[in-house]
Formats: structure tokens, sequence, C-alpha cells
């Protein structure tokens, strides 16, 4: 029962890899708003987005990451977000910090095992290098999540689930499983513009003075939604909504993101589309 | 028309007359001997390739014929067909097999004088290299610095941090894989051992005897399972008494063969041309320095890890997956991303080659 996990992750990756022959092309966009999606980046190319955020307690929120496919089957990112937040006086929004984060992930494509089969990825994000500040020593945060995507007709569907461990100081949160789902809708007559919807957990690193009990790492649901639109083959911006459930729509964030995608190996081959 | 009669006759005469004076295409010319002879004709710039049987002029003296006096000089058929230059056919080069799956050596060894060089850095700050050179495809030898080697204070530091580097040299051996029968695996025996490290007022140092089959399975696949003899030692304050004398423990001194022996393997398959799954189970050591139990001094932890190769170049591989040094506690927060770039060169190869 212990090796369960290690077995698991074995089976899934072997299953990947006897889908992975054959695929078709995928969008190239990893992630919704907060939640991964199944779509692989292209072998050889280069992903970079750039997102800014604002409340209206808080300014300069964001998130940087740059991205690289590994022969279609694979792909890394490096980069820092503000995904993680934390709080001292936790009744209050919490406070966005800048964590360096790195993601790895391999998937199987779209029908790539048996027709209608969605695609597949199995990730992985972690932090890396944090520095510590006051009381949140040698913060830690690590999600490993299985998500799958389908398209139908004019909507693609991602569900999958989300094991999330954090930790600060000698406070720890063991893995804990959450779901993750999310939509994208492309409106008729519309080609370049999509509805972008989805549900998912970032961490919170909880330090209340005693006699308070809000110590230690929790998890927080977000909602999140907004519009993509493409307004180059390889480009595209995202303006939407985050909200956590703690803070509330009040407290809720609004966001753009640019996302862009090239092909390194061959340029000018095999032209990109960023969907 | 008699006027053009006469130019012709003259251009005959004179023509046979330059021809008359030209000697015979197998009579040397004579050197010249003074001054106001004729210089003689520059070399070519391209000299004609050599008659036929030149060999064979001299009878076998070394002589050139026409040499010995009152003989004539025999250059051969100036116009019998050259020979065509033809290289001798290219040997076909052994294709290279990685010797390392992620973390764990393969029964792969590099073939004879081919270099190879891995440099790899992860999110928990930890930086290796491996360099190897394949010993006349029977063996191989190489220098390391690994980040897999751990360390603890005590039971209460339920945080192990990286010893690094952590320099090891290794030297395997072995057959390639259906040299001896068909369908037999590659098969290797490796030795490692690590330079001692002195770290926090402790001497620390590790040694691993390994042996590993290999065998694909298909073109897109092959399976590597093998087994592990460890040992390592630990020496310093143990007890944490400055009083007492600097003490020694081994993990063969605590004498079960046991905790020594592990098996070790994994897996790797081609969904792509150029892209390969890996995934592979190790072990690396855990030093605890001041635990109580002697048992957990030196303690052998499972490393889980897996990711994708990528050929990016025949001699250029980039490597990303994920690696969790202590898959038995399941630590999700010590899982590691890393990104390696691996290098393979013929070079020296080619040059042997070319010396032979």
């Amino acid at each position: 029962m212990r090796h369960a996990p290690t077995l698991a992750t074995v089976a899934t990756l072997a299953a990947l890899a006897a889908g992975a022959r054959g695929a078709a092309a995928d969008p190239a966009v990893t992630r919704l708003f907060t939640a991964p999606t199944a779509w692989m980046t292209p072998g050889g190319a280069l992903t970079a987005s750039a997102a800014l955020e604002q409340s209206v307690e808080y300014r300069g929120d964001g998130a940087v990451m740059v991205g690289y496919g590994l022969g279609g089957l694979a792909s890394i990112e490096l980069g820092a977000d503000t995904e993680i937040r934390t709080c001292t006086q936790c009744s209050e929004p919490a406070n966005a910090r800048w964590f360096p984060r790195a993601a790895f992930r391999i998937g199987a494509r779209e029908d790539a095992w048996f027709r209608g089969m969605p695609a597949l990825a199995l990730g992985l994000k972690n932090t890396f290098g944090a520095p510590g500040f006051g009381p949140f020593e040698r913060p830690r945060v690590t999600e490993a999540y299985v998500v799958a995507s389908r398209t139908v007709g004019r909507v693609r569907m991602h569900g999958g689930a989300m094991a999330i461990a954090a930790a600060f100081g000698d406070l720890e949160l063991r893995p804990v499983l959450r779901p993750i789902a999310g939509f994208e809708l492309r409106p008729p007559g519309l080609p370049r513009s999509t509805f972008v919807g989805d549900v998912a957990w970032t961490t919170r690193l909880e330090f209340e003075p005693e006699p308070s009990e809000r110590r230690g790492p929790r998890l927080e649901m977000m909602v999140g939604g907004g519009a993509r639109y493409q307004f180059f083959d390889w480009a595209n911006i995202e303006l939407g909504v985050r909200v956590p459930r703690e803070e509330g729509l009040a407290n809720g964030r609004v966001m753009v993101r640019l996302n862009g995608v090239w092909e390194l190996s061959s340029p000018g081959k095999r032209r990109l589309e960023l969907r | 028309m008699l006027r053009a009669s006469g130019i012709l006759i003259s251009a005959v005469m004179l023509t046979g007359a330059i021809a008359r004076a030209q000697p015979a295409p197998d009579v040397p010319i004579a050197p010249p001997t003074g001054a106001g002879q004729p210089q003689p004709t520059p070399p070519p710039a391209h000299p004609p390739p050599p008659p036929p049987d030149m060999g064979q002029a001299g009878h076998g003296t070394g002589q050139p014929a026409g040499d010995e006096p009152g003989q004539r000089t025999d250059f051969g058929d100036p116009y019998a067909p050259v020979k065509p230059v033809t290289e001798p056919p290219k040997k076909r080069l052994r294709p290279v097999y990685m010797p390392e799956l992620l973390t764990t050596p393969t029964g792969f060894l590099l073939p004879a004088a081919v270099l190879y060089s891995k440099t790899s850095i992860d999110t928990g700050g930890g930086v290796s290299s491996d360099t190897r050179v394949g010993l006349g495809d029977v063996a191989e030898f190489g220098i390391a610095t690994t980040d897999g080697v751990r360390q603890r204070l005590d039971e209460t530091d339920v945080r192990a941090t990286r010893i690094q580097p952590y320099v090891t040299a290794s030297f395997r051996l072995g057959i390639q894989e259906d040299r001896l029968t068909r369908g037999q695996p590659g098969v290797t025996l490796g030795f490692r051992k690590s330079f001692e490290r002195n770290h926090d007022g402790f001497s620390t140092r590790i040694a691993e005897l390994t042996l590993v089959a290999s065998k694909h399975l298909g073109p897109n696949a092959a399976l590597h399972v093998g087994g592990a003899f460890w040992d390592a030692s630990l020496e310093g304050d143990l007890d944490g008494d400055a009083d007492t004398a600097r003490e020694e423990v081994t993990l063969h001194g605590l004498e079960d063969v046991k905790s020594q022996l592990r098996a070790f393997g994994g897996i790797e398959l081609r969904p792509l041309p150029k892209s390969q799954i890996l995934v592979d189970l190790g072990w690396s050591p855990e030093f605890c320095y001041r635990c109580a139990v002697p048992g957990d001094k030196i303690r052998l932890r499972p490393t889980l890890s897996w990711g994708v190769r990528y050929e990016v170049a025949e001699w250029m591989r980039l490597e990303s997956g994920v690696r969790v040094p202590d898959i038995g506690d399941a630590n999700l927060l010590d899982a590691q991303i890393f990104g390696q770039i691996s290098f393979t060169s013929r070079a020296l190869q080619r040059a042997i080659e070319g010396l032979k």
C-alpha cells in the first residue's frame, strides 16, 4: 500500500507512452486562469506568458512563465508567480508574494489511444529557492495533478485532480487531493474569441499570533472567468476575474495575461497556432 | 587560286617540319647541358596518374626501367584506362545507448572511445555532472559529482539536505547485448566509489557495486533490472560528546547484508522517434550523524524518477523530469524538477579509426 503512489505513477507514465504516437496537434495553452489543462506544448516550441493582476487591495500581482516543449511528449516551465498567498491577519485579504516556480508535465494528446479519448497530462509544479520572510521560513509548495481535456463541438472541457502539499518552518500540510475543472467555449461567429472559466485550488500560508489556531498552510478555492482573444496565430491575450473563496467577490482580482508560442527547432517550417 | 595553293603547301611543310623535330613518345628528353640550351618544360600542375604495373618495370630491383645503360625507359601505356580510386567501405559504428537512465545505471556500455558528458540541475539546488569514456567496447571509466547523498543531524531533523558536490569515480565492464548469444541482454558489472567527503566535522564515503541487465524489447522499449551492493562509512563525533574520541560507523559493520543489498531498475519507452519516456527507481545513501540507533546512521533511501529524453541532435540530448528523493515517505514536498543535457562525441573514436 505504501508503494501505491509509485505504481500508479509508473502505470500512468506507461499508459501515456503507449498512446503518444500518431497524435494530432493540440493547442499550446497549458492552463486556464488557474487550473492546468492537458494540452501539450509542441516539441521544440518555446512558450511564454506574462500576467498582471490587480484587486482593490493589491497591485502588482502576476506571473511570468517561460516553457519549452520536449519532443511532443512533455514540457518544462520556469518562472515566478503570486499564486501562493501569505497572511498574518488572516481575516483580511492575504498578501501576494512572488515565488519562483518550476513545472514539468508529460502527456498524451487527444485521440491518441482510441477515438474519442481525451488529452491527458500528468504534471508537477513546485516552488524552488523561495526565500523565507517573517514567520514564513523555508516556504515550499508542490502541486501534482492529473487532468483530462476533450473538445466537444465548440466547447473544450477540462477535469482532473490535484494533490497539494505545502510547508513553512515546522508547519506542514500533507498532500491533500482536490478536484479541478474548467471549460473553454468558442461562440459562433467569433472564431478568435473564447470564453474561459475554471475552478482550482491555491495555497495560503497562514501565521496568526497566538492564541489563534490559524497557523500553517491551507488550501483555498479559486474561481475564475473571462475571455481570450487571439490577435495573432501565435499569441493571444486573456482578460478575466479570479475570485478567492475566502475573500469573496469584493476582493476579486482582475487579470490580464499575454501568451505566446514560437517554434524554435524549425523556424518557419511549421506554423504554430495558439488557441 | 594559285596563291591559296601556295599557302596550303607552305602550311603543310611547316607543320611537317615541326612534327619531325619532336621526339618519339617513348624517348626521354635529354636534360639541358648548359647555357643556350632550351629550358625544360615545367611539370604540369596535376601530374598524370601513374601507369599501371609500374612496380614491375624495374624487375623487382627497385630501379625504374631504363636506368641501366643502353636500356630504354618504359613509361607504360599512357592510354591505358586508369583504375578508379575507391575508398574502403566505412565500418558501421555501433549506436550509442545511454549508460544511465535517469539516476540508475543501465546494462549498456559506451562504445569504444566514445566520450559522454552529462550536466544536471534541479529545483532543489542540486548540480551534478558525469563524464565517461568507453574503453574497447567492454568497459567504461568515469568521473562524476553526485547530489544524491543526503544528511540529517539527528532523529528530530526531518528534512534531509544534500551533501554536494560528492565526487565519485566509476568503472564498469560488461558484455554488449546479443554479443554472446542471440537474445542475450546487455550486462554490466560496475563499481562506483567516492572520494572522502568532509562536511560539518564529519567524514563520509560511499561505494556501490552494481550488476545490471538491460534488454531491448523491440525497437521502442528497453527494460533495465539490477542489483546493488552498497557500503558507506561515517566518521566523526557521533554521540555529540566533545570529550569522546571520533568514531566510525560503516554499513558493512552493521553485519546485516540485507541492509546493503538493493534492487533497482527502470524502463525506457520511445513513443516518438526522437523522444523517450524514462522511469527508474534507485537508491541513495542518507547519513544521520547523531541518530541514536546505529542502523539509522546510514540508510539507503529509494529515489523515484520519471521524465523525458529528447534527442535534439545525434550528439546532444535534453532530459527533464521529476525526481522524488525519498519516495518511501511519499514526501511530495521534496520532489524536484530537473533538467539535464548530455553530449556524446565520436571524435576520439574517429581519430582512432583513422589511425588504423
